[in-house]
């Protein structure tokens, strides 16, 4: 997979809080279905590929 | 992704001063994504030409020099280029490792070929970067 995610998570006032952040630098925060969205629009228009929400959310370290 | 600052030439692009990857399907143009990822991010870019390959990431990275007007993109922070040495080995064998700045080193290598080769690069490319592209001694596509 061209882009490695790494993901730590939180949690804040009962929502999980989420980090994925792309090889490029490129990192999100947010709940799972946003930085899902916004990790696979950033593969899509930054690096031309399609991230699936699993391999966005498989990643994950602990904070 | 190159342009002039003050007649000094920096990257800029959606990965700063580290390499901008893009995948490319089996049905797609190498020349068709990067141009098109380009334009979409930062503007329609001057000129997107391939100037070598490596194995890496497990298959094949095309290299691309793709340069865009002076002052192009200016959300994007640029970082200046300095100059490198090739990476080398045997005459039937590529470099054993090549960094980045020996990649763009041999891109702006290649670019000043084709600077005096090839009209349309002739074209589109300003005076200036004309001038700044006689440092360098012309290099054609190569496996590095």
């Amino acid at each position: 997979m061209l882009i490695s995610a790494r993901m730590g998570e939180s949690e804040s006032g009962g929502a999980r809080i989420l980090v994925v952040r792309c090889d490029c630098g490129f990192e999100v925060r947010g709940t799972g279905d946003e930085v899902v969205e916004r990790m696979q629009d950033h593969a899509r228009n930054v690096h031309n590929m399609t991230a699936t929400r699993e391999q966005v959310l498989d990643r994950a370290t602990s904070a | 992704m190159l342009r002039l600052n003050d007649g000094v030439p920096e990257l800029a692009g959606p990965c700063g001063p580290e390499p901008w990857y893009l995948e490319v399907g089996p049905d797609e143009d190498p020349v068709e994504v990067v141009s098109r990822l380009s334009a979409n991010l930062l503007g329609p870019p001057l000129l997107a030409h391939s100037t070598s390959w490596r194995r890496g990431r497990g298959g094949v990275i095309l290299s691309f020099i793709v340069v865009i007007a002076d002052g192009q993109a200016p959300d994007f922070e640029g970082v200046p280029i300095g100059r490198a040495e090739l990476a080398r080995n045997s005459a039937t064998e590529a470099a054993r490792s090549i960094a980045a700045a020996q990649v763009i080193e041999h891109g702006l290598r290649h670019l000043s070929w084709l600077a005096k080769e090839d009209q349309v690069v002739k074209g589109v490319l300003s005076d200036e970067w004309k001038r700044l592209l006689e440092g360098y001694v012309p290099e054609p596509f190569q496996h590095v």
